[in-house]
Protein backbone atom coordinates (compact mmCIF):
# COMPACT_ATOMS: atom_id res chain seq x y z
CA UNK A 1 0.00 0.00 0.00
CA UNK A 2 2.86 2.36 0.87
CA UNK A 3 4.41 1.71 -2.54
CA UNK A 4 1.24 3.01 -4.17
CA UNK A 5 1.35 6.07 -1.90
CA UNK A 6 4.93 6.62 -3.10
CA UNK A 7 3.77 6.31 -6.71
CA UNK A 8 1.01 8.86 -6.10
CA UNK A 9 3.31 11.30 -4.29
CA UNK A 10 6.05 11.11 -6.94
CA UNK A 11 3.63 11.49 -9.87
CA UNK A 12 2.13 14.52 -8.10
CA UNK A 13 5.61 16.01 -7.55
CA UNK A 14 6.36 15.45 -11.25
CA UNK A 15 3.25 17.35 -12.35
CA UNK A 16 4.11 20.24 -10.02
CA UNK A 17 7.74 20.21 -11.17
CA UNK A 18 6.96 20.50 -14.88
CA UNK A 19 4.31 23.13 -14.20
CA UNK A 20 6.92 25.13 -12.26
CA UNK A 21 9.44 24.75 -15.11
CA UNK A 22 6.88 26.07 -17.60
CA UNK A 23 5.94 28.88 -15.23
CA UNK A 24 9.60 29.85 -14.84
CA UNK A 25 10.03 29.89 -18.60
CA UNK A 26 6.93 32.09 -18.90
CA UNK A 27 8.37 34.49 -16.29
CA UNK A 28 11.79 34.71 -17.96
CA UNK A 29 10.66 34.94 -21.57
CA UNK A 30 10.02 38.21 -23.40
CA UNK A 31 6.48 39.08 -24.50
CA UNK A 32 6.40 40.93 -27.79
CA UNK A 33 3.28 39.66 -29.48
CA UNK A 34 1.84 41.05 -32.68
CA UNK A 35 -0.84 40.00 -35.14
CA UNK A 36 1.22 37.89 -37.53
CA UNK A 37 3.28 36.20 -34.84
CA UNK A 38 0.29 34.74 -33.03
CA UNK A 39 -1.12 33.28 -36.22
CA UNK A 40 -1.21 29.50 -36.70
CA UNK A 41 1.62 28.15 -38.80
CA UNK A 42 0.95 27.32 -42.43
CA UNK A 43 4.07 27.47 -44.62
CA UNK A 44 4.46 31.19 -43.98
CA UNK A 45 1.29 32.37 -45.71
CA UNK A 46 -2.05 33.36 -44.18
CA UNK A 47 -4.01 30.25 -43.15
CA UNK A 48 -6.53 29.31 -45.81
CA UNK A 49 -9.42 27.55 -44.08
CA UNK A 50 -10.43 26.07 -40.76
CA UNK A 51 -9.84 22.36 -40.37
CA UNK A 52 -13.20 20.74 -39.78
CA UNK A 53 -13.25 17.17 -41.03
CA UNK A 54 -11.91 14.05 -39.43
CA UNK A 55 -10.95 10.80 -41.11
CA UNK A 56 -13.41 8.13 -39.95
CA UNK A 57 -10.66 5.48 -40.19
CA UNK A 58 -9.14 6.75 -36.94
CA UNK A 59 -12.48 6.20 -35.20
CA UNK A 60 -12.74 2.63 -36.51
CA UNK A 61 -9.18 1.92 -35.37
CA UNK A 62 -10.07 3.24 -31.89
CA UNK A 63 -13.10 0.91 -31.69
CA UNK A 64 -11.09 -2.15 -32.74
CA UNK A 65 -8.45 -1.08 -30.24
CA UNK A 66 -11.04 -1.26 -27.45
CA UNK A 67 -11.80 -4.86 -28.41
CA UNK A 68 -8.18 -5.97 -28.30
CA UNK A 69 -7.33 -3.94 -25.22
CA UNK A 70 -10.10 -5.71 -23.32
CA UNK A 71 -8.65 -8.97 -24.60
CA UNK A 72 -5.23 -8.01 -23.22
CA UNK A 73 -6.80 -7.00 -19.88
CA UNK A 74 -8.38 -10.44 -19.56
CA UNK A 75 -5.19 -12.20 -20.62
CA UNK A 76 -2.91 -10.63 -17.99
CA UNK A 77 -4.50 -12.16 -14.83
CA UNK A 78 -4.71 -15.49 -16.65
CA UNK A 79 -0.99 -15.33 -17.47
CA UNK A 80 -0.04 -14.53 -13.88
CA UNK A 81 -2.04 -17.45 -12.44
CA UNK A 82 -1.34 -19.81 -15.34
CA UNK A 83 -0.21 -22.85 -13.29
CA UNK A 84 -2.95 -22.36 -10.67
CA UNK A 85 -5.79 -22.40 -13.22
CA UNK A 86 -4.54 -25.55 -14.92
CA UNK A 87 -5.84 -27.17 -18.08
CA UNK A 88 -9.39 -25.79 -17.74
CA UNK A 89 -8.07 -22.22 -17.68
CA UNK A 90 -5.97 -22.88 -20.79
CA UNK A 91 -8.95 -24.25 -22.76
CA UNK A 92 -11.25 -21.43 -21.65
CA UNK A 93 -8.71 -18.77 -22.53
CA UNK A 94 -8.04 -20.37 -25.91
CA UNK A 95 -11.79 -20.29 -26.64
CA UNK A 96 -11.89 -16.60 -25.70
CA UNK A 97 -8.82 -15.81 -27.82
CA UNK A 98 -10.35 -17.74 -30.70
CA UNK A 99 -13.61 -15.76 -30.51
CA UNK A 100 -11.75 -12.43 -30.52
CA UNK A 101 -9.63 -13.69 -33.40
CA UNK A 102 -12.82 -14.46 -35.36
CA UNK A 103 -13.84 -10.86 -34.67
CA UNK A 104 -10.54 -9.71 -36.14
CA UNK A 105 -11.10 -11.85 -39.27
CA UNK A 106 -14.59 -10.31 -39.63
CA UNK A 107 -13.18 -6.79 -39.34
CA UNK A 108 -10.50 -7.67 -41.91
CA UNK A 109 -13.05 -9.11 -44.38
CA UNK A 110 -15.35 -6.08 -43.95
CA UNK A 111 -12.44 -3.84 -44.89
CA UNK A 112 -12.20 -2.04 -41.55
CA UNK A 113 -8.39 -2.30 -41.63
CA UNK A 114 -7.95 -0.94 -45.15
CA UNK A 115 -6.42 2.51 -45.75
CA UNK A 116 -6.65 4.27 -49.06
CA UNK B 1 6.57 6.02 6.09
CA UNK B 2 10.24 5.21 5.44
CA UNK B 3 9.22 3.64 2.12
CA UNK B 4 7.70 6.90 0.93
CA UNK B 5 10.70 8.98 1.99
CA UNK B 6 13.08 6.54 0.30
CA UNK B 7 10.87 6.64 -2.79
CA UNK B 8 11.06 10.43 -2.95
CA UNK B 9 14.86 10.34 -2.48
CA UNK B 10 15.19 7.81 -5.31
CA UNK B 11 12.84 9.95 -7.40
CA UNK B 12 15.10 12.99 -7.05
CA UNK B 13 18.17 10.94 -8.00
CA UNK B 14 16.27 9.51 -10.99
CA UNK B 15 15.19 13.00 -12.05
CA UNK B 16 18.78 14.26 -12.09
CA UNK B 17 20.09 11.17 -13.89
CA UNK B 18 17.36 11.20 -16.55
CA UNK B 19 17.88 14.92 -17.21
CA UNK B 20 21.59 14.33 -17.74
CA UNK B 21 20.75 11.34 -19.93
CA UNK B 22 18.39 13.38 -22.13
CA UNK B 23 20.95 16.18 -22.48
CA UNK B 24 23.60 13.64 -23.43
CA UNK B 25 21.29 11.87 -25.89
CA UNK B 26 20.48 15.04 -27.84
CA UNK B 27 24.22 15.55 -28.30
CA UNK B 28 24.78 11.86 -29.09
CA UNK B 29 22.03 11.73 -31.72
CA UNK B 30 23.32 14.82 -33.51
CA UNK B 31 26.92 13.66 -33.38
CA UNK B 32 26.29 10.06 -34.56
CA UNK B 33 23.97 11.11 -37.39
CA UNK B 34 26.42 13.82 -38.44
CA UNK B 35 29.21 11.24 -38.57
CA UNK B 36 26.99 8.89 -40.59
CA UNK B 37 26.41 11.66 -43.12
CA UNK B 38 30.10 12.70 -43.26
CA UNK B 39 29.47 15.92 -41.35
CA UNK B 40 31.20 17.16 -38.21
CA UNK B 41 28.19 17.80 -36.00
CA UNK B 42 28.26 19.98 -32.85
CA UNK B 43 31.84 21.00 -32.29
CA UNK B 44 32.20 24.49 -30.85
CA UNK B 45 30.93 24.56 -27.27
CA UNK B 46 33.06 22.43 -24.98
CA UNK B 47 34.86 19.19 -25.82
CA UNK B 48 33.42 18.09 -29.20
CA UNK B 49 30.33 20.17 -28.49
CA UNK B 50 29.41 18.36 -25.25
CA UNK B 51 28.03 21.53 -23.63
CA UNK B 52 25.80 22.27 -26.63
CA UNK B 53 22.61 20.63 -25.21
CA UNK B 54 23.06 22.44 -21.89
CA UNK B 55 23.38 25.74 -23.73
CA UNK B 56 20.25 24.91 -25.76
CA UNK B 57 18.29 24.15 -22.58
CA UNK B 58 19.30 27.37 -20.87
CA UNK B 59 18.51 29.31 -24.03
CA UNK B 60 15.03 27.83 -24.35
CA UNK B 61 14.05 29.36 -20.97
CA UNK B 62 14.52 32.82 -22.48
CA UNK B 63 12.64 32.09 -25.69
CA UNK B 64 9.33 33.82 -26.27
CA UNK B 65 6.36 31.66 -25.40
CA UNK B 66 4.09 32.28 -28.37
CA UNK B 67 0.55 30.89 -28.19
CA UNK B 68 -1.50 31.03 -31.41
CA UNK B 69 -4.77 32.97 -31.50
CA UNK B 70 -7.88 30.85 -31.09
CA UNK B 71 -6.13 28.06 -29.19
CA UNK B 72 -7.60 26.49 -26.04
CA UNK B 73 -5.12 27.96 -23.59
CA UNK B 74 -5.73 25.54 -20.71
CA UNK B 75 -5.33 22.43 -22.88
CA UNK B 76 -2.40 24.05 -24.65
CA UNK B 77 -0.62 24.38 -21.31
CA UNK B 78 -1.76 21.02 -20.03
CA UNK B 79 -0.64 18.93 -23.02
CA UNK B 80 3.17 19.04 -22.49
CA UNK B 81 2.72 18.55 -18.73
CA UNK B 82 0.56 15.43 -19.27
CA UNK B 83 2.89 13.98 -21.88
CA UNK B 84 6.07 14.55 -19.86
CA UNK B 85 4.56 13.38 -16.58
CA UNK B 86 3.29 10.14 -18.12
CA UNK B 87 6.62 9.43 -19.81
CA UNK B 88 8.36 10.12 -16.53
CA UNK B 89 5.95 7.98 -14.50
CA UNK B 90 6.73 4.96 -16.70
CA UNK B 91 10.34 5.13 -15.56
CA UNK B 92 9.32 4.90 -11.87
CA UNK B 93 8.64 1.15 -11.96
CA UNK B 94 11.65 0.15 -14.08
CA UNK B 95 14.65 -1.02 -12.04
CA UNK B 96 17.83 0.73 -13.16
CA UNK B 97 20.26 -1.65 -11.42
CA UNK B 98 20.10 -5.11 -9.83
CA UNK B 99 18.68 -5.15 -6.26
CA UNK B 100 21.24 -5.48 -3.45
CA UNK B 101 20.78 -6.94 0.03
CA UNK B 102 21.92 -4.70 2.86
CA UNK B 103 21.30 -4.95 6.60
CA UNK B 104 18.50 -7.51 6.40
CA UNK B 105 16.55 -5.60 3.75
CA UNK B 106 16.66 -5.38 -0.03
CA UNK B 107 17.45 -2.11 -1.77
CA UNK B 108 15.52 -1.82 -5.04
CA UNK B 109 16.75 0.59 -7.68
CA UNK B 110 13.31 1.61 -8.87
CA UNK B 111 11.27 4.44 -7.34
CA UNK B 112 8.32 2.13 -6.67
CA UNK B 113 8.63 -1.63 -6.55
CA UNK B 114 5.09 -2.90 -7.18
CA UNK B 115 3.80 -6.29 -8.26
CA UNK B 116 1.94 -5.01 -11.32
CA UNK B 117 4.80 -3.01 -12.82
CA UNK B 118 3.98 -4.02 -16.41
CA UNK B 119 0.38 -2.86 -16.06
CA UNK B 120 1.61 0.42 -14.55
CA UNK B 121 3.73 0.95 -17.67
CA UNK B 122 0.79 0.31 -19.99
CA UNK B 123 -1.53 2.57 -17.99
CA UNK B 124 0.78 5.56 -18.26
CA UNK B 125 1.70 4.82 -21.86
CA UNK B 126 -2.02 4.95 -22.68
CA UNK B 127 -2.40 8.25 -20.82
CA UNK B 128 0.58 9.73 -22.65
CA UNK B 129 -1.35 9.60 -25.93
CA UNK B 130 -3.86 12.03 -24.38
CA UNK B 131 -1.08 14.61 -24.06
CA UNK B 132 -0.42 14.34 -27.78
CA UNK B 133 -4.12 14.47 -28.70
CA UNK B 134 -4.63 17.57 -26.50
CA UNK B 135 -1.62 19.23 -28.15
CA UNK B 136 -3.21 18.70 -31.54
CA UNK B 137 -6.71 19.78 -30.58
CA UNK B 138 -5.63 22.82 -28.56
CA UNK B 139 -3.49 24.34 -31.30
CA UNK B 140 -6.29 26.58 -32.54
CA UNK B 141 -7.29 24.82 -35.75
CA UNK B 142 -3.76 24.58 -37.06
CA UNK B 143 -3.57 21.84 -39.64
CA UNK B 144 -0.24 20.14 -39.04
CA UNK B 145 -0.72 19.57 -35.29
CA UNK B 146 -4.24 18.27 -35.95
CA UNK B 147 -3.05 15.69 -38.51
CA UNK B 148 0.01 14.80 -36.45
CA UNK B 149 -1.91 14.22 -33.23
CA UNK B 150 -4.48 12.00 -34.98
CA UNK B 151 -1.68 9.96 -36.48
CA UNK B 152 0.17 9.68 -33.19
CA UNK B 153 -2.98 8.69 -31.28
CA UNK B 154 -3.92 5.95 -33.75
CA UNK B 155 -0.33 4.71 -33.99
CA UNK B 156 0.14 4.60 -30.22
CA UNK B 157 -3.03 2.65 -29.49
CA UNK B 158 -2.45 0.24 -32.40
CA UNK B 159 1.04 -0.67 -31.30
CA UNK B 160 0.22 -0.72 -27.59
CA UNK B 161 -1.83 -3.84 -28.33
CA UNK B 162 1.20 -5.44 -29.96
CA UNK B 163 3.31 -4.50 -26.93
CA UNK B 164 0.73 -5.94 -24.53
CA UNK B 165 0.36 -9.20 -26.47
CA UNK B 166 4.10 -9.76 -26.97
CA UNK B 167 5.02 -9.00 -23.35
CA UNK B 168 2.39 -11.57 -22.36
CA UNK B 169 4.71 -14.40 -23.43
CA UNK B 170 7.52 -13.72 -20.89
CA UNK B 171 4.81 -13.12 -18.29
CA UNK B 172 3.23 -16.52 -19.09
CA UNK B 173 6.62 -18.17 -18.67
CA UNK B 174 7.61 -16.42 -15.43
CA UNK B 175 4.07 -15.86 -14.02
CA UNK B 176 4.87 -12.48 -12.60
CA UNK B 177 4.29 -8.85 -13.53
CA UNK B 178 7.29 -7.58 -11.55
CA UNK B 179 10.45 -6.89 -13.54
CA UNK B 180 12.85 -8.15 -10.86
CA UNK B 181 10.97 -11.46 -10.53
CA UNK B 182 10.95 -11.90 -14.32
CA UNK B 183 14.72 -11.36 -14.45
CA UNK B 184 15.18 -13.81 -11.57
CA UNK B 185 13.12 -16.39 -13.51
CA UNK B 186 15.48 -16.01 -16.46
CA UNK B 187 18.50 -17.02 -14.39
CA UNK B 188 17.09 -20.57 -14.17
CA UNK B 189 16.38 -20.77 -17.92
CA UNK B 190 17.97 -19.27 -20.96
CA UNK B 191 16.96 -15.70 -21.77
CA UNK B 192 13.37 -15.49 -22.98
CA UNK B 193 14.50 -14.15 -26.37
CA UNK B 194 15.63 -17.70 -27.17
CA UNK B 195 12.25 -19.18 -26.22
CA UNK B 196 10.25 -16.39 -27.81
CA UNK B 197 12.08 -15.17 -30.93
CA UNK B 198 8.79 -14.19 -32.61
CA UNK B 199 7.63 -12.11 -29.65
CA UNK B 200 11.11 -10.59 -29.42
CA UNK B 201 11.04 -9.37 -33.03
CA UNK B 202 7.42 -8.17 -32.77
CA UNK B 203 8.30 -6.19 -29.63
CA UNK B 204 11.33 -4.69 -31.35
CA UNK B 205 9.15 -3.37 -34.21
CA UNK B 206 6.39 -2.18 -31.88
CA UNK B 207 8.98 -0.43 -29.69
CA UNK B 208 10.00 1.78 -32.61
CA UNK B 209 6.36 2.53 -33.44
CA UNK B 210 5.26 3.38 -29.90
CA UNK B 211 8.12 5.78 -29.32
CA UNK B 212 7.43 7.28 -32.82
CA UNK B 213 10.98 6.99 -34.08
CA UNK B 214 12.30 6.35 -37.60
CA UNK B 215 11.16 4.28 -39.59
CA UNK B 216 7.76 4.89 -37.93
CA UNK B 217 8.03 8.62 -37.19
CA UNK B 218 4.82 9.45 -39.10
CA UNK B 219 3.35 11.74 -36.38
CA UNK B 220 6.28 14.14 -36.63
CA UNK B 221 7.47 13.56 -40.18
CA UNK B 222 9.54 16.69 -40.74
CA UNK B 223 9.31 16.66 -44.52
CA UNK B 224 5.51 16.14 -44.64
CA UNK B 225 3.93 17.86 -41.65
CA UNK B 226 6.88 19.77 -40.15
CA UNK B 227 7.16 18.09 -36.73
CA UNK B 228 3.48 17.26 -36.36
CA UNK B 229 1.75 17.87 -33.07
CA UNK B 230 4.20 20.40 -31.59
CA UNK B 231 4.41 22.80 -34.51
CA UNK B 232 2.65 25.57 -32.57
CA UNK B 233 4.72 25.12 -29.42
CA UNK B 234 7.74 27.26 -28.67
CA UNK B 235 10.35 27.73 -25.98
CA UNK B 236 10.38 25.42 -22.97
CA UNK B 237 6.95 23.92 -23.79
CA UNK B 238 8.38 22.68 -27.05
CA UNK B 239 11.47 21.38 -25.26
CA UNK B 240 9.41 19.12 -22.99
CA UNK B 241 8.12 16.95 -25.89
CA UNK B 242 11.52 15.63 -27.06
CA UNK B 243 12.50 15.30 -23.38
CA UNK B 244 9.58 12.91 -22.84
CA UNK B 245 10.28 11.05 -26.07
CA UNK B 246 13.86 10.32 -25.08
CA UNK B 247 12.66 8.96 -21.72
CA UNK B 248 10.08 6.71 -23.42
CA UNK B 249 12.84 5.47 -25.71
CA UNK B 250 15.09 4.59 -22.75
CA UNK B 251 12.29 2.88 -20.82
CA UNK B 252 11.21 0.85 -23.87
CA UNK B 253 14.83 -0.34 -24.31
CA UNK B 254 15.08 -1.17 -20.60
CA UNK B 255 11.83 -3.18 -20.69
CA UNK B 256 13.10 -5.02 -23.76
CA UNK B 257 16.28 -5.98 -21.89
CA UNK B 258 14.44 -6.93 -18.69
CA UNK B 259 11.76 -9.05 -20.36
CA UNK B 260 13.64 -10.74 -23.18
CA UNK B 261 17.40 -10.43 -22.63
CA UNK B 262 17.80 -11.41 -19.00
CA UNK B 263 18.24 -7.96 -17.45
CA UNK B 264 21.42 -7.99 -15.36
CA UNK B 265 22.41 -11.61 -16.06
CA UNK B 266 25.15 -12.37 -18.56
CA UNK B 267 26.46 -15.41 -20.39
CA UNK B 268 29.64 -15.22 -18.31
CA UNK B 269 30.91 -13.13 -15.35
CA UNK B 270 27.49 -12.73 -13.77
CA UNK B 271 26.51 -12.42 -10.14
CA UNK B 272 27.46 -9.49 -7.99
CA UNK B 273 26.28 -5.93 -8.24
CA UNK B 274 29.05 -4.46 -10.43
CA UNK B 275 28.87 -7.22 -13.05
CA UNK B 276 25.07 -7.03 -13.19
CA UNK B 277 25.13 -3.26 -13.47
CA UNK B 278 27.58 -3.35 -16.38
CA UNK B 279 25.75 -6.13 -18.23
CA UNK B 280 22.42 -4.36 -17.86
CA UNK B 281 23.61 -0.98 -19.10
CA UNK B 282 25.63 -2.44 -21.98
CA UNK B 283 22.45 -4.10 -23.28
CA UNK B 284 20.27 -1.01 -22.74
CA UNK B 285 22.86 1.22 -24.40
CA UNK B 286 22.87 -1.07 -27.42
CA UNK B 287 19.12 -0.63 -27.94
CA UNK B 288 19.30 3.12 -27.35
CA UNK B 289 22.03 3.24 -29.98
CA UNK B 290 19.83 1.12 -32.27
CA UNK B 291 17.27 3.96 -32.33
CA UNK B 292 19.92 6.47 -33.39
CA UNK B 293 21.31 4.03 -35.93
CA UNK B 294 17.88 3.47 -37.49
CA UNK B 295 17.33 7.22 -37.55
CA UNK B 296 20.49 7.75 -39.55
CA UNK B 297 19.85 4.82 -41.89
CA UNK B 298 16.25 3.97 -42.67
CA UNK B 299 13.62 5.74 -44.79
CA UNK B 300 10.08 6.37 -43.51
CA UNK B 301 7.08 4.10 -44.02
CA UNK B 302 3.78 5.31 -45.46
CA UNK B 303 0.86 5.55 -43.04
CA UNK B 304 -1.16 2.74 -44.66
CA UNK B 305 1.94 0.54 -44.59
CA UNK B 306 2.40 1.30 -40.89
CA UNK B 307 -1.20 0.35 -40.11
CA UNK B 308 -0.96 -2.79 -42.28
CA UNK B 309 2.18 -3.93 -40.45
CA UNK B 310 0.45 -3.39 -37.11
CA UNK B 311 -3.03 -4.77 -37.71
CA UNK B 312 -2.56 -7.33 -40.48
CA UNK B 313 0.85 -8.85 -39.73
CA UNK B 314 2.01 -8.28 -36.15
CA UNK B 315 -1.39 -8.68 -34.46
CA UNK B 316 -2.28 -12.17 -35.84
CA UNK B 317 1.32 -13.33 -35.37
CA UNK B 318 1.39 -12.29 -31.72
CA UNK B 319 -2.05 -13.82 -31.02
CA UNK B 320 -0.94 -17.11 -32.59
CA UNK B 321 2.27 -16.89 -30.58
CA UNK B 322 0.23 -16.75 -27.37
CA UNK B 323 -1.60 -19.90 -28.52
CA UNK B 324 1.76 -21.59 -29.06
CA UNK B 325 3.21 -20.49 -25.70
CA UNK B 326 0.12 -21.55 -23.78
CA UNK B 327 0.09 -24.91 -25.53
CA UNK B 328 3.82 -25.49 -25.02
CA UNK B 329 3.66 -24.60 -21.32
CA UNK B 330 0.56 -26.67 -20.53
CA UNK B 331 1.82 -29.69 -22.51
CA UNK B 332 5.26 -29.45 -20.82
CA UNK B 333 7.10 -29.56 -24.12
CA UNK B 334 10.90 -29.99 -23.87
CA UNK B 335 12.80 -26.73 -23.13
CA UNK B 336 9.64 -25.12 -21.68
Amino acid sequence: MLEWLTAGVTVFITVILFAVILGLALYLSPKRDYFVKSQVYECGIFPVAEISNFNIRFFIIAIIFTLFDIEAVFLYPWAVDFKGLGMLGVIEMFLFLFLVFVGWIYAYKKGALEWQ
Amino acid sequence: MMVVIWGVVKFIVLLVLLSVYVLFMTWFDRKVIARMQNRVGPKLIGFHGLWQPLADTIKSFWKEDSIPRGSYRFLFWLAPIIFTTCAFAISFVVPFAPPIKIAGGVLHFSVVNINVAVLFVFAFLGLASFGVLFAGIASGGSKYPYIGSQREGAQMISYEIILALTLLNPILMSQSLNFETIVAAQTHHLWYAFYQPVAFVCYLIAMFAVSAKVPFDLPEAESEICCGYFVEYSGMKMGLFPFAQYIVLLVMSAIMVLMFLGGWTGPFWSGGFIAGFIWYWVKVAFFVFLFTWAWGTLPRYRYDQLMDIGWKILLPISVLNIFWTGFALSAHLPFF
